[in-house]
């Protein structure tokens, strides 16, 4: 009977115990879907289906809670609620599902904190409850349960001490009557022997001996007993702190296995210890961490200067004179950005320390916390680029507006016609041809939107054209050039060509809104507007002060095909005007001349061609100081250059790498102006000529045929 | 409190002067450079110093080993700028008290000035 | 596009031809173009993305290039026309695949469509800039065009 109590009794408590088990695992296996969810929203929900999740015994919880084990409990009240907990439960999770593959991402990100959260939350505390009850109860059987068990067991000893007393009062009894036969030497009868006894007290008390030793065994295994399951109970409930113990441990270590973050222990020899949560492996992207400092965890993915700003805030941080607070801000890893190398992704993480004071009141370590913190960062960073994003089209909508729309319309196809020959130039490059020249072409083109672009002031257009220029010039520097060195020139290139996508999506827009206007201007005025504006961009870029004067286009009517080329070309003069020949202010005033500098255009029309003469009353072109530029470049030897006339000089300065210009920037450029305007009129069929007078300015002149 | 300011810029004197002083400070000298300061520090020996990294003449850690020699006690305030957080640390190391990032406001000048004197 | 990512492609291509046939290929000039640029091919093998980034994959090339690297990769000396066909889809599935390997998770690539002459599918549009890595092997000339987003 016994026997039975404490085998239903076990069996019950391990009944209970997988019942803890079960609920516990399920706490935490429906906590991680809001992980898997939220992990699967960005991805679009794949792989995940709603007819499945939404009902509520095909997970484990589920069938678990629908299986015999749970009979007993049916009726508890707290079955009944985290069983329909849980139906709603898998509801909701189906609910966010298919919002995230309807693509309500949006909808499905707010589901999922909101009804979600609420419902996860609730049924994690309904589980908790009952986990809470079962522990409670658990706690009481166990204590009734030992209460029985002890009394049984003194029972069972003081029983045990009751025999033995009553036989061996009994043995008593027999060894007297034995010692009487004995001594009568057997010949004793039955009378005698009551005789004996009567008379002879001693054996009264013989006789009494099974009844005495009886009841002093009694009390003695009663005690015994007592004692003894004394013993056992402490062995249980040294039994039972251990248990406990180790719960608390298990309960230690799932803490620390779940924690998002990298928590760690840095010791006195900023090591890191034997503990940490298992995600730092994660963060820190090692696998060995144990033992190791952070400076060599991170060896190879930080610089000198992060490395030695670490080393010595984390020896401030065993500085007790310093405070933590004050510290904190020298924390090198908050944040500490890991730049992108091979086959690794940018990361940015954060690490946070604490001093951890041990009862002798010194630092005995640091706690470290790590975090990975990617996400945020890049969140933001996105979000702080649609701001510039949105701050630029602004501005770029305005300039859009002040540069009037024929102008534009010029600006989109010439770059669009130098973009498609640049990439007509590449493909059919080949590497048999020579690099250099093709290199020279490719320059030519960008160099072009370049101009254009700055003179309209497009800062960003002109800023990639500048930055692909720079690409190309090295390109141009390397020796034995691959294939693969195009690369960044390519990329350089889609950074140009999606500056300019965006500015031509950006027009479009404003187009639809723009009233469509008969256009009055003449074509004649567009092009002295376009280049009244280059030499005002020129002078405000150059710092010179510079005046435009233009006549004759009054009286000559100059085919309309000749101006775009024709832009191209008076450009090109004003910005080597503005940047070689015209002197500072300054310079002027010195030399007798007026501040502002004189750039004038006059047209007329002879027999056959038109005359263009451009001209400024700069500093001229000193043939010395050509021909020495020319030599430096090794464009001809010493000796050739003493043999050239003055216009062979001249024309030097129209051969591809020349540049006279002392720094490379927006308006001078590196050279390459004169050679596009040579090859430009010589394309139109016209003739160019450069005069020029040291000290007093330069002249061209470009002839154009009448006939086309 | 004696408390002397070097500091080569003059508006950064005049705010620590002010926030000091509304602080309960006793200003005793303010030094444009740290040759000025090393000396005004020598005259006065103030209890606490605010001390500007970056300065001609001779740099804030130069001073700042300087003073600590003359009176190992005082308690040095570096002010430096926030990328330069080796700067800081490595005064702190020898022996300043407590650092100031720049640029600064009210705030931040006065509770450095508590943390570094400890209330 | 960053540089890194562009060069992925290059090596995965490479890798591809010397692995799958031992015959290596080489890169020819790259160039850029706009999406809306002509694009033709004997066949083309296209991969879409799809994710945080969007745009596609296309691998360009010759027929008698895929019947020789059908035969080489199948082993057989005839291959069936289909199955010459199907060899640019899984060309640009592996070059596309290897390539992507490195980029973000959240980075999907869609099963290749193959496409005859020029190809029409607007669902699968190459985003601006699109970067053209000509090619060669075995004399033949093909290309991998990338246009991805950032």
């Amino acid at each position: 009977m016994t026997e039975e109590i404490h085998i239903t009794q076990r069996s019950r408590i391990a009944a209970e115990l997988d019942f803890y088990e079960q609920l516990k695992a399920a706490l935490v296996a429906h906590g991680e879907w809001k992980f898997r969810l939220a992990k699967g929203i960005d991805v679009g929900c794949l792989g995940l289906e709603p007819e499945k999740i939404r009902v509520d015994n095909q997970c484990v919880f589920g069938q678990w809670l629908y299986s015999d084990k749970t009979q007993p409990y049916r009726n508890n009240s707290h079955y009944e609620k985290v069983r329909q907990l849980h139906a709603e439960f898998h509801k909701e999770a189906a609910n966010v599902v298919v919002l995230c593959h309807e693509g309500h991402t949006h909808e499905a990100k707010r589901a999922l904190d909101s009804r979600y959260a609420d419902i996860s939350k609730r049924l994690a505390e309904a589980i908790d409850t009952w986990l809470k009850d079962i522990t409670k109860k658990g706690i009481q059987n166990q204590q009734e349960e030992q209460q029985s068990t002890s009394n049984l067991e003194i029972s069972r000893y003081a029983r045990y001490g009751l025999c033995i007393g009553i036989l061996s009062g009994f043995g008593f009894v027999f060894l007297s009557l034995f010692l009487i036969f004995w001594q009568n030497s057997w010949d004793v009868n039955f009378q005698n022997l009551i005789q004996a006894h009567v008379l002879n007290w001693a054996q009264w008390v013989v006789d009494c001996a099974p009844f005495v030793l009886g009841s002093v065994g009694y009390f003695l295994g009663r005690y015994f007993g007592i004692n003894k399951t004394e013993s056992i109970r402490l062995e249980k409930v040294v039994k039972q702190r251990t248990a406990e113990l180790l719960a608390n441990q298990k309960e230690m270590k799932l803490i620390r296995d779940n924690l998002n973050e990298g928590v760690f222990f840095l010791d006195r020899e900023r090591k890191i210890g034997s503990q940490f949560s298992p995600v730092l492996k994660e963060i820190f992207e090692q696998t060995e961490l144990s033992g190791f400092t952070l400076l060599e965890v991170f060896r190879g993915r930080i610089d000198e200067t992060t490395a030695q700003e670490l080393a010595g805030y984390l020896d401030l941080m065993f500085d007790k004179t310093h405070s933590e607070t004050m510290l904190s801000s020298l924390n090198p890893f908050n944040p500490l950005v890991l730049p992108e190398v091979a086959g690794l992704d940018e990361k940015i993480l954060r690490v946070l320390f604490k001093r951890i004071i041990n009862e002798n009141g010194s630092i005995e370590g640091l706690l470290g916390i790590a975090s990975d913190i990617t996400k945020q960062v890049k969140a933001e960073r996105e979000a702080e680029r649609q701001r510039e994003l949105a701050k630029r089209q602004m501005e770029l909508i305005g300039q859009i507006l002040e540069t009037g729309p024929q102008m534009l319309l010029l600006f989109r196809q010439q770059t669009d016609s130098a973009l498609k020959q640049v990439a007509t130039l590449l493909e059919q490059a080949s590497e048999e041809k020579e690099m250099g020249i093709l290199i020279d072409e490719i320059y030519r083109h960008i160099h072009t939107i370049k101009g254009s672009a700055s003179l309209l002031k497009l800062k960003d257009i002109a800023h990639a054209a500048h930055v692909y220029e720079e690409e190309l010039t090295k390109l141009k520097q390397k020796k034995d050039i691959s294939t693969l060195d195009f690369l960044p020139l390519s990329i350089k290139q889609g950074n140009l060509m999606k500056q300019i996508e965006e500015f031509e999506k950006l027009i479009e827009r404003i187009q639809q809104f723009q009233i469509s206007e008969k256009q009055s201007a003449r074509e004649e005025d567009l092009l002295l507007e376009l280049v009244r504006r280059a030499v005002e961009a020129a002078a405000q870029e150059t710092n010179k002060e510079l005046l435009f004067t233009a006549s004759g286009f009054e009286v000559v009517q100059i085919p309309t095909h000749y101006f775009e080329p024709l832009r191209a070309i008076l450009i090109q003069f004003v910005r080597n005007s503005a940047a070689h020949g015209i002197e500072t202010p300054e310079e002027r005033e010195a030399q007798q001349k007026p501040r502002q500098g004189q750039i004038t255009l006059t047209v007329d029309a002879l027999e056959n061609d038109y005359r263009l003469v451009y001209s400024d009353d700069g500093r001229g072109i000193d043939p010395e100081k050509v021909k020495t530029r020319a030599v430096e470049r090794n464009l001809l030897t010493a000796e050739d250059a003493q043999k050239l006339t003055t216009q062979e000089i001249y024309k030097l300065l129209f051969k591809p790498g020349f540049s006279t210009a002392q720094e490379t920037n927006m308006t001078a450029g590196r050279g390459v102006g004169l050679d596009i305007v040579l090859e430009e009129v010589k394309k139109l069929g016209g003739k160019l000529t450069l005069r020029s007078t040291v000290g007093k300015g330069s002249e061209f002149i470009i002839t154009l045929p009448k006939a086309a | 409190m004696k408390t002397l300011i070097v500091d080569d810029s003059i508006i950064m004197r005049t705010a620590l002067e002010k926030f000091g002083s509304e602080l309960g400070l006793t200003i005793v000298g303010k030094a444009a450079n740290g040759k000025q300061g090393v000396e005004m520090f020598k005259e006065h020996l103030p209890d606490l110093v605010t001390l500007d990294i970056t300065m001609p003449e001779m740099n804030g850690l130069q001073v700042l080993e300087e003073i600590l020699k003359i009176k190992p006690e005082a308690k040095v305030l570096v002010i430096t700028a926030i990328t330069e957080k080796s700067v800081a640390i490595e005064a702190l190391k020898k022996g300043a008290k407590g650092f100031l990032n720049k640029p600064f406001n009210e705030d931040s000048v006065k509770n450095a000035i508590r943390e570094v004197l400890g209330k | 596009m960053k540089e890194t990512e562009l060069k992925h492609f290059v090596d995965s291509t490479l890798q591809y031809f010397q692995h799958a046939t031992g015959s290596p290929a080489t890169l020819g000039v790259p160039y850029v173009k706009k999406n809306d640029d002509d694009l033709y091919c004997d066949f083309t093998g296209i991969i879409g993305i799809s994710g945080s980034r969007r745009g596609a994959i296309y691998v360009c090339v010759p027929l008698p290039m895929l019947q020789e690297l059908a035969k080489i990769v199948t082993g057989l000396n005839e291959v069936p026309a289909d199955a010459v066909r199907d060899m640019v889809g899984e060309l640009a599935n592996t070059i596309a695949g290897n390539a992507t390997r490195s980029f973000e998770r959240n980075f999907q690539i869609s099963v290749p469509i193959i496409f005859e002459g020029k190809p029409k599918s607007v669902s699968i549009q190459l985003e601006t800039p699109v970067f053209v890595l000509p090619s060669q092997w075995k004399g033949y000339q093909f290309s991998v065009i990338v246009g991805i987003s950032d």
